[in-house]
């Protein structure tokens, strides 16, 4: 099966390709990380967006191309699910609908990023709300992305096999990651402190664990395909 | 599952690992991030002593307390359990159920306390402290959700006659995660009732 | 049913009650710190006993017993300095 793992290797790494990507469009180009403050006035977010307007653009389209390739990635980590799973599996098909759902927003907040930066001369307000609404975007995921982690530690840890197709730690690492990205839910209703968007228990806390959890998946799946689990029974 | 034996664990000289390892990075992972909660709460009091002393004094301390007492002792018949399975007693299951049953009751005394605050004008967003209290206790409380299901999932593990089928590990694992729920609830009572 | 677990159990209840009536020594440094230190010394007996991490691999007890520690230090710090 060389060649089907091949294509798992690139699925794979596509997700490595598309955080590279995400991270590029949101830190050095658009100078979004760490987010603008909640609470920062109306004016001086539309000047932030007027003097940025450039690297705001360009990171608009990195964010915007980013959100496709996880989808294979995504697609990747389905095939290991489905693997442990067998014939049915729900909560392969869950995963997969909450991931599209949830990745599908890092596109659109590319798009209200480019949105704001597009027209200089809109009213301040105008500018602010499409920033917020990116912001809104980026952050609130959390939810979908604590029910993905769930089932994914579920599907995991579920597995029989006396040896794991992934293996049993990433399962525990799952549930970690779902329940620390939790704060993320409540962003609406803050505009400072800890869980604002920007921060430390609603964002970096977050931002942090989604990291980590995105690098160990990457290692964890690329060696089970080194190994090649999916051949086994 | 692996198919280990029931009965204790022959310790080597040092160093048997309750449940499985990667059970411990869950608990690893969660006490730092809970450790940066904890942190955050404290230097925010820092700020505005005044109003957290204020606000703190509102909480119904007694409902506090009741809900530490029923968690210790839902921890205590967990390692009950624990040393049941290990001598091959049947009353590993009831007791599991017995800290289920506490665990519940954990449950519905937050509940009543939430709704006697939320009618008491306390809410999510009243003041500073309140966002903790709200937003601390509820992921502590979905903590405590995920162990009633893993106790449930451990109780399931037994056959009709109350022995275990399986390995130990999984007793042991679920057991410390509900002593980590317990130690978690140990903490943020002193902090928000009591401190 | 094991005497010790029943033990540790009581002790723990006695911390509770304990750190519950702190309220009336008056000075709110001196309770605090009582409370904060009761409060960690749970947290060390359900590791330890509950959690039997006292049968475990030295580095597994350790990482937990320094997390105790190095928490409890900065609590202390922050709440009552």
């Amino acid at each position: 099966m060389g060649g089907n793992s091949l294509t798992m290797k690139i699925c794979t790494l596509m997700g490595a390709l598309a955080g590279t990507l995400l991270f590029l469009g949101i830190w050095p180009l658009a100078q979004m990380f760490p987010p603008l403050p909640p609470s920062m006035p109306a004016a001086q977010v539309a000047d932030f967006y007027r003097a940025h307007q450039t690297g705001i653009l360009t990171g608009g389209i990195l964010i915007a191309a980013s959100s496709p390739l996880f989808f294979p990635f995504a697609a990747a980590i389905a095939t290991f699910l489905k693997k442990i799973e067998g014939e049915h599996a729900p909560l392969t098909l869950a995963f997969l609908m909450i991931c599209a759902a949830g990745f599908v927003t890092v596109f659109l907040a590319g798009l209200f990023f480019t949105v704001a930066a597009y027209r200089p001369d809109y009213p301040d307000t105008t500018i602010a709300i499409m920033s917020d609404i990116a912001f809104f975007l980026f952050v609130m995921p959390a939810v979908p992305a604590f029910v993905q982690n769930i089932v994914t530690g579920i599907v995991i840890l579920g597995d029989r096999r006396a040896q794991p197709v992934l293996p049993r730690w990433l399962g525990y690492m799952n549930l970690w990651t779902g329940v620390l990205l939790l704060p993320g839910l409540a962003v609406g209703l803050f505009k400072v402190g800890p869980f604002a968007w920007n921060g430390v228990l609603a964002f970096w806390v977050p931002a942090v664990v989604f990291a980590i959890w995105f690098n160990l998946m990457i290692v964890a799946m690329l060696g089970a395909i080194r190994r090649d689990a999916l051949t086994q029974a | 599952m692996n198919e280990e034996a029931i009965h204790p664990p022959r310790r080597a000289a040092r160093g048997h690992v309750p449940g499985e390892e990667g059970v411990w990075v869950f608990i690893g992972g969660d006490l730092v991030a809970f450790a940066i909660f904890f942190m955050t709460y404290a230097v925010a009091r820092r700020q505005e002593p005044a109003l957290f002393d204020r606000a703190q004094a509102l909480l119904d301390r007694g409902l506090g307390l009741l809900n530490t007492l029923l968690l210790l002792t839902s921890s205590l018949l967990v390692a009950q359990a624990l040393a049941a399975v290990r001598r091959d007693d049947r009353r590993a299951r009831p007791l599991l159920l017995g800290a289920m049953a506490l665990g519940t009751g954990f449950v519905i005394v937050k509940a009543c306390e939430y709704s006697a605050k939320i009618a008491q004008g306390f809410t999510l967003n009243s003041n500073d402290f309140s966002i903790f209290y709200y937003m601390f206790t509820g992921i502590h409380l979905v903590h405590v959700l995920i162990g009633l299901g893993v106790l449930a999932f451990a109780v399931s593990r037994f056959d009709n006659r109350g022995a275990l089928r399986g390995g130990i590990g999984v007793i042991e694992g679920g057991g410390a995660f509900w002593h980590l729920v317990d130690l978690l609830w140990i903490i943020l009572f002193a902090l928000l009732y009591l401190v | 049913m094991s005497r010790r677990l029943t033990l540790i159990w009581a002790l723990l209840v006695a911390a509770t009650l304990l750190s519950f009536e702190t309220m009336g020594l008056g000075d709110a440094r001196i309770g605090g710190a009582l409370i904060l230190l009761l409060a960690f010394a749970k947290v060390l007996l359900v590791g330890r006993e509950f959690m039997e991490l006292r049968h475990a691999p030295l580095m597994l007890l350790w990482l937990f017993q320094g997390w105790v520690a190095v928490t409890g230090a900065a609590l202390a710090c922050l709440l009552i300095f």
